[in-house]
């Protein structure tokens, strides 16, 4: 057999499983009263004084919530495999940016200071830490680590304590995060039945149920009031 | 009997703050988001920061019991069982009126206004009892029960609030104030105190210096100012920078503030070696070494950036220093000058 005729049978094979891999898309909405985003104190260190912001924690444009991490829970059945770029996690203006994204288990995550000053970057699992390095300013070599657990490490700068960033980590990488619009959209899910989980960072957890069928992409939407509250 | 339990109060607390430090310090303090339940179960799934959180209010729950056996105890010895029963149902009321406004409160962010009057009432008649009390032991152990109640209350005020630092630093501050309380409670059940020669002024300083230190520190916990010096031992490259935030100042005070209450704690020492044997002199000289751990203790704090098991240590031996010198002052403690005994109006009418 010829290469191009091996390269056409994979392709063959291949094509229709790529095919058959559908999308789970749609939107967070927030119906209840937007809470106001307060100022950060900021004040404390000169550096970070020179820009005010506010709390980014609640970002609702147009009744749509953003950064919810949205994730297959169950049903998915290959793990994911871990992509060879690493995830980052950079701090900019005494902010993580982002606020929010996803690994897959097994995926090198790396954290960056942009900044002229020091930060301690402080990462749980839980009610564990996982570590605490600090970072002095800019030159600072980057913190290499490993997404090994699933579910949401959580990112806070001790020296800045308004300073919080999150990465979700699934091991089957169907997983999204809602933008600015508040919607999201997971690809390469197979057909089949999913539970599918939101986090928010304030309104916790919310889940759906839902059946991925060949050929067209399955639509969800979650809703939060804001009188949930989660962890 | 009341000897042990209020030893075992004592004892528990310190566990009790320890763990109250383990839930800041885990970032767990939001885990439930509601109180006296978890997720609506008085045992809930004990992992990660609810573990935490719960483990800390189960241990508070036992503090208050022991408190509330303490009451009737105390009461029944002193011959006044119909005040004990007064203490306790005041107790249970103003808890059921509390668990009942935390569960408006957390279902529709109003707290009711007749069961936050009947919480105060309740106190009032809690307060009232303590008067009534004939003995000491009496109106220190309904006292106590006071301050627990109202810790426990403010341990529900920083969870359905989501942890405003004021409500956090009173938590820490009535968690100080009733171990003081039960301290006192315990040393002055066991017998009368050793009374040797003592320097009390200096004493009643010394544990003010200490108190209002750990004040200081709760303040710089909860403002966030833990790290905003991170540099040692100067301060962004000054002795104490000027022009800077607020909470700088407040860092900066809470490292000095270390230095006095060293120097009293050395004085105090020195004073109480030469005079005294015992039991007091072991405190005498454990004090000092407190001291230097604990500031050895914030040092690591800082370079570690708030690495758990330092900052929790912070706080353990903040609290142990003060139980210390609260003993002091107890052994230390001159003979009363006798009163009569007489029934106040609340235990006539009782």
């Amino acid at each position: 057999m010829t290469i191009s005729k091996t390269v056409a049978l994979f392709a063959a094979l291949a094509l229709p499983v790529a095919a058959m891999a559908e999308t789970i898309e749609g939107a967070v909405d927030f119906t209840g009263k937007v809470p106001t985003a307060v100022k950060l104190h900021r004040e404390a260190d000169p550096f970070c004084a020179k820009k005010p912001m506010t709390d980014p924690s609640v970002t609702v444009k147009g009744g749509k919530l953003e950064n919810v991490w949205v994730h297959v829970t169950k049903g998915a059945k290959d793990a994911a495999k871990a992509d060879d770029k690493a995830v980052t996690m950079d701090q900019k203006d005494c902010m993580y940016e982002p606020r929010i994204t996803t690994a897959v288990l097994g995926q090198k995550i790396t954290a960056k200071n942009g900044d002229p000053v020091l930060h301690n970057v402080h990462v749980y699992e839980g009610a564990s830490t996982l570590f605490n390095k600090g970072m002095p300013n800019a030159n600072a070599a980057p913190i290499e680590t490993t997404a090994k657990t699933e579910g949401v490490m959580k990112w806070k700068c001790d020296v800045h304590p308004w300073m919080r960033g999150y990465i979700g980590v699934s091991k089957s990488g169907l997983q999204a995060v809602t933008g600015s619009a508040g919607d999201f959209k997971i690809e390469n899910v197979p057909p089949g039945k999913y539970t599918v989980e939101a986090w928010h960072e304030k309104y916790g957890t919310k889940t759906q149920e839902v059946t991925v069928e060949a050929g067209k992409p399955a639509k969800i939407t979650f809703k939060y009031d804001g009188t949930e509250k989660g962890t | 009997m009341i000897r042990r339990l209020a030893a075992a109060a004592a004892l528990l607390t310190l566990v009790l703050i320890t763990a109250g430090g383990l839930v800041t310090n885990t970032d767990s303090g939001l885990a439930c988001p509601d109180w006296p339940t978890c997720f609506g179960s008085p045992i809930p799934k004990m992992v990660g920061g609810v573990a935490v959180e719960h483990t800390h209010r189960l241990i508070a729950t036992t503090v208050g019991l022991i408190s509330a056996a303490l009451v009737v105890l105390t009461l029944w010895r002193a011959r006044q069982p119909k005040l004990a029963g007064l203490a306790a149902a005041s107790a249970t009321v103003l808890l059921g009126a509390a668990f009942y406004a935390a569960r408006v409160k957390f279902q529709t962010g109003e707290v009711p206004e007749l069961a936050a009057g009947v919480v105060l009432a309740a106190f009032a008649a809690c307060i009232a009892i303590a008067a009534r009390a004939r003995e000491a032991d009496g109106k220190l152990a309904v006292g106590a029960l006071v301050l627990v109640l109202a810790q426990g209350l403010l341990g529900g005020a920083t969870v359905l609030y989501g942890l405003p630092p004021t409500v956090l630093i009173l938590h820490l501050a009535t968690s100080m104030l009733y171990l003081t309380a039960v301290t006192v409670l315990a040393w002055q059940v066991s017998g009368p105190p050793l009374r040797p020669s003592a320097p009390r002024g200096l004493l009643r300083a010394t544990t003010a210096a200490v108190s209002f230190q750990i004040l200081l520190g709760a303040t710089v916990r909860h403002t966030g100012a833990g790290l905003v010096c991170t540099d040692l031992p100067f301060c962004r490259g000054a002795i104490w920078p000027l022009h800077v935030h607020s909470s700088v100042h407040l860092h900066m005070l809470h490292r000095a503030f270390a230095f006095v209450v060293l120097a009293l704690v050395l004085a105090t020492s020195i004073r109480l070696l030469r005079q005294s044997r015992g039991l007091v002199r072991a405190l005498a000289i454990a004090a000092p070494l407190l001291v230097t751990v604990q500031i050895a203790l914030g040092v690591i704090t800082i370079l570690t950036f708030k690495e758990l098991v330092p900052v929790t240590a912070h706080l353990f031996v903040g609290a142990l220093l003060l139980c210390t010198f609260v003993t002091l002052l107890a052994l230390t403690q001159p003979a009363p000058v006798a009163a009569p005994a007489h029934d106040g109006p609340l235990e006539a009418a009782a």
